[in-house]
């Protein structure tokens, strides 16, 4: 009988672990969801464009500075939350605040390729291949039709990169 | 055939010629206002009339009511090819305004600028093609981003200190491909310039979906002694929306070169920018 718990305990511990790393990975993070890498994850509150911000935004608390403006584009505002080192930008869908732009600013995250503030263009592309749109200095890397990670890289480092969606176009 | 009968043919054959000429003469007052670019019937036709107004197919329309309401009509497409009347406004206004290219005079704004239109002009083009083809690439390739506009100058490595607004907000959308509309129109603004016509940058109101107003920019360019209205942050999102709301062919060119009196009831500007 003992033997029997000992097993048990140990399959549950084990269980708890692969749970939390397969959760939360590293704190802050490129995430798993339904299949798709797209949600990031900051201090285990997963943001994920195209998504409703109210859940994150109650995790997050309160933003180090908030800016919010009538959108050219929808019926509402448009809303810039800005934390330390990441950003939420959202756009109005009814009574929802629709995550549109997840832009990091710092080196404390990074991708699940390990492409960071301060890292060359040759770094992005070895991590993420040559199949990117650009315009100006953002190279743009489609998951599909609308959701894309982006880096924008200025005198050969990256500046911001980020998880975004073509909302309007 | 008796007096009679002959009497009530007159009176018949008149009142018929009446109506002929009653029915032939509405439709022709109401036809001829709504038409981009060709100003003499579009300066008399009041906005109520704009307003109730429907588009005919050769037409590419002023906006036929204000953008608070998604469009209901299917817009038609701008051409490519000369067109026939009434739509030679904007082609004969853009082909014969005689270009005096300027730059900002910002090495990166200009270099930008430079490069774009080299990547995207033809020396087969004309004048309307050139500028068609900047103000299509605008609206189908820049990604709106309101969120853009508190960060001013943050994607560009001029000096903000230093650099006017207007160039910054362009810098940000050329380097990022992203925008609201200050950017949109900054933008564009310098590319018409670059071209080789006058533009200029207004910012102000206009009416917002569900009501009120809301802040925006847009341009004007002065073509043959008057001005013409350019507004690709706004064509890009009619355009969407009708291609989101399955409407075939939407149009991009609703303020594609429109009289500044025509849109009067729909622009409020509050700041004609210097720069």
């Amino acid at each position: 009988m003992k033997r029997i718990l000992t097993v048990l305990c140990l399959c549950l511990v084990f269980l708890g672990g692969c749970g939390k790393n397969a959760q939360n990975g590293t704190d802050n993070s490129q995430t798993e969801k339904g299949g798709s890498s797209f949600a990031f994850s900051i201090d285990g509150v997963e943001i994920e464009p195209g998504e409703d911000f109210a859940g994150a935004y109650a995790k997050l608390g309160e933003p180090d500075n908030y800016t919010e403006a009538a959108s050219c584009y929808y019926d509402g505002m448009d809303k810039v939350y800005t934390y330390d080192g990441f950003e939420v930008r959202t756009y109005p869908d009814g009574d929802k605040d629709i995550i549109q732009d997840l832009c990091l600013s710092s080196d404390e995250y990074s991708t699940d390729k390990g492409i960071t503030v301060g890292s060359s263009l040759e770094d992005v592309t070895s991590a993420y291949g040559e199949d990117y749109s650009l315009i100006g200095k953002m190279y743009k890397y489609y998951e599909d039709e609308t959701r894309y990670i982006y880096f924008f890289v200025m005198d050969d480092a990256v500046k911001y990169f980020g998880y975004a969606i073509d909302a309007a176009n | 055939m008796t007096q009679k009968k002959l009497f009530m043919i007159l009176i018949m054959a008149l009142f018929g010629t009446g109506f002929l000429f009653g029915g032939c003469g509405k439709e022709n007052s109401s036809a001829s206002p709504a038409v981009n670019g060709t100003t003499a019937d579009v300066t008399e036709a009041s906005p109520d009339d704009m307003k109730t107004q429907a588009p005919t197919e050769e037409t590419v329309q002023v906006p036929t009511e204000p953008a608070t309401e998604e469009p209901t009509e299917a817009p038609t497409e701008a051409p490519t090819e000369e067109p026939t009347e009434p739509y030679v406004g904007a082609w004969t206004l853009l082909i014969q305004e005689p270009l005096n290219p300027t730059q900002s005079g910002y090495e990166e704004l200009d270099t930008l600028v430079n490069n774009l239109l080299a990547s995207l002009i033809t020396e087969d083009m004309n004048n309307y093609q050139k500028v068609w083809t900047v103000y299509e690439y605008f609206i189908d390739n820049i990604t709106y981003s309101r969120g853009m506009d508190a960060h001013t100058g943050e994607y560009s490595s001029s000096d903000k200190s230093v650099t006017p607004t207007e160039v910054l907000w362009a810098t940000d959308l050329l380097n990022s491909g992203q925008g609201c509309c200050y950017n949109y129109s900054a933008a564009f603004m310098y590319i018409m310039r670059a071209i080789g016509y006058d533009a200029h940058l207004v910012s102000g109101n206009v009416p917002k979906y569900g009501g009120g107003v809301t802040p925006h920019c847009w341009l004007y360019v002065n073509l043959g002694g008057k001005q013409y209205t350019f507004d690709p942050d706004l064509d890009m999102n009619f355009y969407t929306r009708d291609l989101n709301n399955g409407v075939e062919n939407p149009a991009k060119d609703r303020y594609f070169c429109v009289p500044v009196e025509d849109l009067s009831y729909f622009y409020v500007a509050e700041t004609y920018h210097t720069n």
